[in-house]
């Protein structure tokens, strides 16, 4: 007995030092950091595949973004395929390492192909074992293989840790909605809400310099001495005390310096394929209806002073909180939102003292007022122009049915443009920084501030 | 006969309440994390959580006539029992279609856990291979017998359903209310019906006709041990599509074959900290392969009282063998789902009202023949 369980044992040990048969070293594994898809002509897909050189990674943190003779500390590698398993497969064969996707953050739909309809893609890559939920969706302007070849910033070390990090400025400033790969998979099948995702860009301007594989893709970080910044294009009828490069979209925000890549504004879809985009304004906007708005400083257009962009009340607005009540009568729905916002901090440049309880419901009624603005015209542009409902309204709608079957032949997206919306804001000013009311100024300048010379 | 108590043919110890409930509830519940919530929200829809709630309260109907007629006939199991009530070739009968029902729930799960195992941690890995490990290690565990299936059990059932609560805790941030509604799904009577039906997912608490033999006081112990693995059992289950529910937009939800396995793909805490379903695949194949353990030993007994043999052990491994080469013989995760939903489950219910509703006529025949005879005589 003894020897048999002997011989058992042996058995044992001999089959299973072998090792595990389906494991590949860290080291013949290329991680793919992001990746992006375009349209091919053909009915083919262009796959780019940005992944991090580890070796190089250890001296990215310096600047210049590699240690000398390291190299770039990324590389980019873009192919035609029928398939995304084919495109991995291919690059495989030219890097020499096989290529996971456990560790990819960012999925970039070029701006061709998210027209032309992406849902089957993504539900490809939705079932693969491989693929993160919590990665994110984005789509680019233009293609998603130029974005991959320089998305670094000049403050990251790696493409990975730029993208984890720049999605962390959805919650600090509403002026983009990050969204994981996965919810934006659900909301393609969904029948009362649309998906949405961040529009990523190049910057406007971008001119590549030499050595493209590092950080920032060789776009100059600092400018020259002498250059100068060009205005920005925003859209007609919103220049003034009540526009400004917060209405921009990726891509069209003025800047020199900094960083080769900017993620601003949302890609709205209908079902599998885009149909409009919105700006960041209206982005906030759509976030505060779909109760996702976390934080944002907002300029808002002095009540002493209206037109005249220098004299806007800067606010810090967080903890928006939004009530949507869905009224329907057969096939005709009426949807009041609601939306309260708390404001943390005030900014203002008039001598009107807006922390004193008699001025600050003037103050309070101005950002009601342009926040009201915002959003009755995102919902007017949703509703006209891209008839989807990208606000998470169709989830109250579906409150009113019992059924589902019901609810599903009502086909919520359809009955949106003719849904009747209003919308009503609350903003409650509660903190005012660490001072109360404007800058003193002495009495010999007054004349002069009043005048309105100076004071900004 | 190791001992004096249990079943008088299978004596192999006794067990407390608490034993026998671990047993119960751990067979029942292995499946929150397989297909279940997916076949019950196809059913139910956006209310697929009403439905292991109220097929676990429809669910007490026959449980509760099966507690009778077991406590009426104390350390004897169902197929004892239908044999002093009905004669042996309809016990053998009614014993083999038993064992036939926990094979091939048991080989199914077996064959679901493999695929799923293989889906998300080792593509590479051959399920002959893990299926084989799992039916070996199986086999082993339930060769001690009764005792240690029942210690095992309980163990077990705490870490599963302690897991259930923490993923589900864990996944609160996840949750929108606004996928329960349309608040009735499908509508009221496709529910009720679909609720009924899906009383088969509790199916395997008739295996308390096999666990009440070896309780120690049975007079108490049947009614509680059954009580409380229902009660586990509903929570665990209902709370599961509550969750997945919550998460999941419903036409995503009937896409996914393991839908709290994909919860935990969804937890993330920070860079470092997510994709907890490395860390609760060990709750859930734990939870897999006891339950394993607990078809193949129950197996093994039913053919055993079926035919009336001294032991079952020598039965188990022959099970294990059996329930090896059906689990082989599954082609793939879609057909399992296909067999386990859509044939198993819907032809249990036949057993479900054969053992319950069956054994209790004859039990009250029996209690009340001889008065009749007396008024007649």
């Amino acid at each position: 007995m003894r020897v048999a369980a002997l011989a058992m044992l042996a058995v044992v040990v001999m089959v299973s030092c072998q090792g595990c048969w389906d494991h590949v070293e860290l080291e013949d594994i290329a991680w793919v950091q992001a990746i992006g898809f375009d349209e091919a002509a053909g009915g083919y897909i262009c796959v780019t595949l940005e992944m991090g050189i580890p070796r190089s990674l250890r001296g990215a943190a310096t600047p210049g973004g590699a240690v000398p003779g390291a190299g770039p500390h990324y590389l980019t590698m873009t192919v035609y395929s029928r398939t995304v398993l084919e495109a991995l497969d291919l690059v495989g064969v030219n890097l020499g390492r096989r290529v996971r996707l456990e560790h990819c953050l960012a999925y970039v739909f070029g701006e061709g192909l998210a027209k032309s309809g992406i849902r089957e893609l993504v539900g490809v890559l939705d079932r693969h074992r491989e693929v993160r939920e919590t990665a994110f969706a984005f789509v680019a302007r233009g293609r998603a293989e130029d974005i991959l070849r320089v998305t670094t910033s000049p403050l990251e070390a790696s493409p990975s840790r730029f993208l984890a990090t720049i999605v962390q400025q959805h919650r600090h400033t509403g002026l983009f909605e990050a969204m994981q790969f996965g919810r934006f998979v659900w909301a393609m099948q969904s029948n009362a809400v649309t998906p949405t995702c961040p529009l990523i860009a190049l910057s406007r301007g971008f001119t590549q310099g030499e050595a493209p594989g590092g950080a920032g893709g060789g776009y100059p970080s600092t400018p020259r001495v002498g250059e100068r910044i060009a205005p920005p294009e925003v859209p007609p009828g919103l220049g003034g005390s009540e526009g400004g490069p917060t209405w921009l979209e990726a891509g069209q925000m003025p800047h020199i310096g900094g960083g080769p890549v900017e993620v601003l504004g949302t890609a709205v879809f209908s079902g599998g394929g885009l149909v409009g985009t919105l700006g960041a304004e209206e982005t906030r906007a759509m976030l505060m209806l779909k109760n996702d708005f976390e934080r944002g400083a907002f300029g808002i257009p002095d009540p002493q002073r209206p037109d005249d962009p220098g004299y806007c009340l800067e606010f810090d607005v967080r903890g928006g909180r939004t009530r949507v009540e869905a009224r329907r009568d057969g096939d005709k729905v009426k949807i009041v939102a609601s939306v309260s916002l708390s404001v943390s901090y005030t900014g203002m440049k008039t001598q009107t003292d807006y922390s004193d309880p008699r001025n600050s419901p003037l103050a309070e009624r101005a950002a009601e007022d342009y926040v009201k603005k915002v959003l009755d015209r995102v919902i007017s542009r949703c509703k006209d122009e891209m008839k989807v409902d990208p606000f998470h309204f169709g989830d109250r709608v579906k409150r009113t049915f019992w059924t589902w079957p019901e609810w599903d032949s009502f086909a919520w997206q359809t009955k949106f443009p003719q849904a009747e919306v209003s919308t009503e804001v609350k903003v409650k000013i509660m903190r005012y920084g660490l001072d109360l009311g404007p800058p003193h100024v002495p009495s010999s300048e007054k004349a002069r501030v009043e005048g309105g010379a100076t004071g900004r | 006969m190791k001992d004096g108590g249990g079943s008088p043919q299978y004596p192999q110890g006794r067990v407390s309440w608490l034993e026998a409930a671990g047993i119960l509830t751990v067979f029942t519940i292995d499946k929150v994390f397989l297909v279940y919530p997916q076949g019950v929200a196809k059913q139910g829809m956006t209310a697929g959580w009403v439905i292991p709630v109220a097929a676990g309260l429809m669910s007490a109907a026959w449980l509760g006539l099966l507690v009778v007629v077991l406590r009426n006939h104390p350390g004897k199991n169902i197929v004892e029992i239908a044999r002093s009530l009905a004669g042996p070739y309809v016990a053998a009968a009614a014993g083999i279609v038993t064992y036939l029902f926990i094979l091939g729930v048991s080989a199914t799960l077996g064959r679901e856990t493999v695929s799923a195992l293989i889906t998300v941690i080792l593509p590479l890995t051959p399920a002959d291979f893990m299926l084989a490990v799992g039916i070996l290690l199986a086999v082993y565990i339930a060769h001690h017998g009764m005792e240690v299936v029942g210690r095992l059990s309980v163990f077990v059932g705490v870490m599963t359903i302690a897991g259930v609560v923490v993923l589900v805790l864990l996944s609160t941030r996840l949750w929108d209310p606004d996928l329960m509604f349309p608040l009735l799904g499908p509508g009221i009577v496709p529910l009720a019906k679909a609720s009924a039906v899906r009383q088969s997912a509790y199916a395997e608490l008739l295996g308390i006709g096999f666990v009440a033999a070896y309780l120690r006081d049975p007079k108490k112990d049947i009614a509680r041990a059954a009580t409380w693995s229902l009660g586990a059992t509903i929570f665990a289950l209902s709370i599961t599509v509550l969750t997945v529910t919550m998460v999941f937009p419903f036409a995503a939800l009937v896409r996914i074959p393991a839908p709290f396995l994909r919860v935990t793909r969804f937890i993330y805490f920070g860079r470092f900290i997510q994709r907890l379903d490395s860390l609760f695949v060990v709750v859930w194949l734990t939870a897999g392969i006891t339950s394993v353990v607990i078809g193949i030993w129950m197996s093994a007994l039913a053919v055993a009282s079926s035919f009336s043999l001294g032991s079952y052990k020598p039965l188990i491994v022959p099970t294990g063998i059996v329930g090896f080469l059906v689990g082989h013989f599954l082609p793939d995760l879609a057909t399992v789902m296909t067999i386990d939903l859509d044939v198993i489950r819907p032809c249990s219910l036949f057993l479900l009202a054969a053992w319950s509703v069956g054994l209790f006529l004859l039990d009250r025949r029996r209690a009340g023949g001889p008065r009749v005879r007396r008024r007649s005589a």
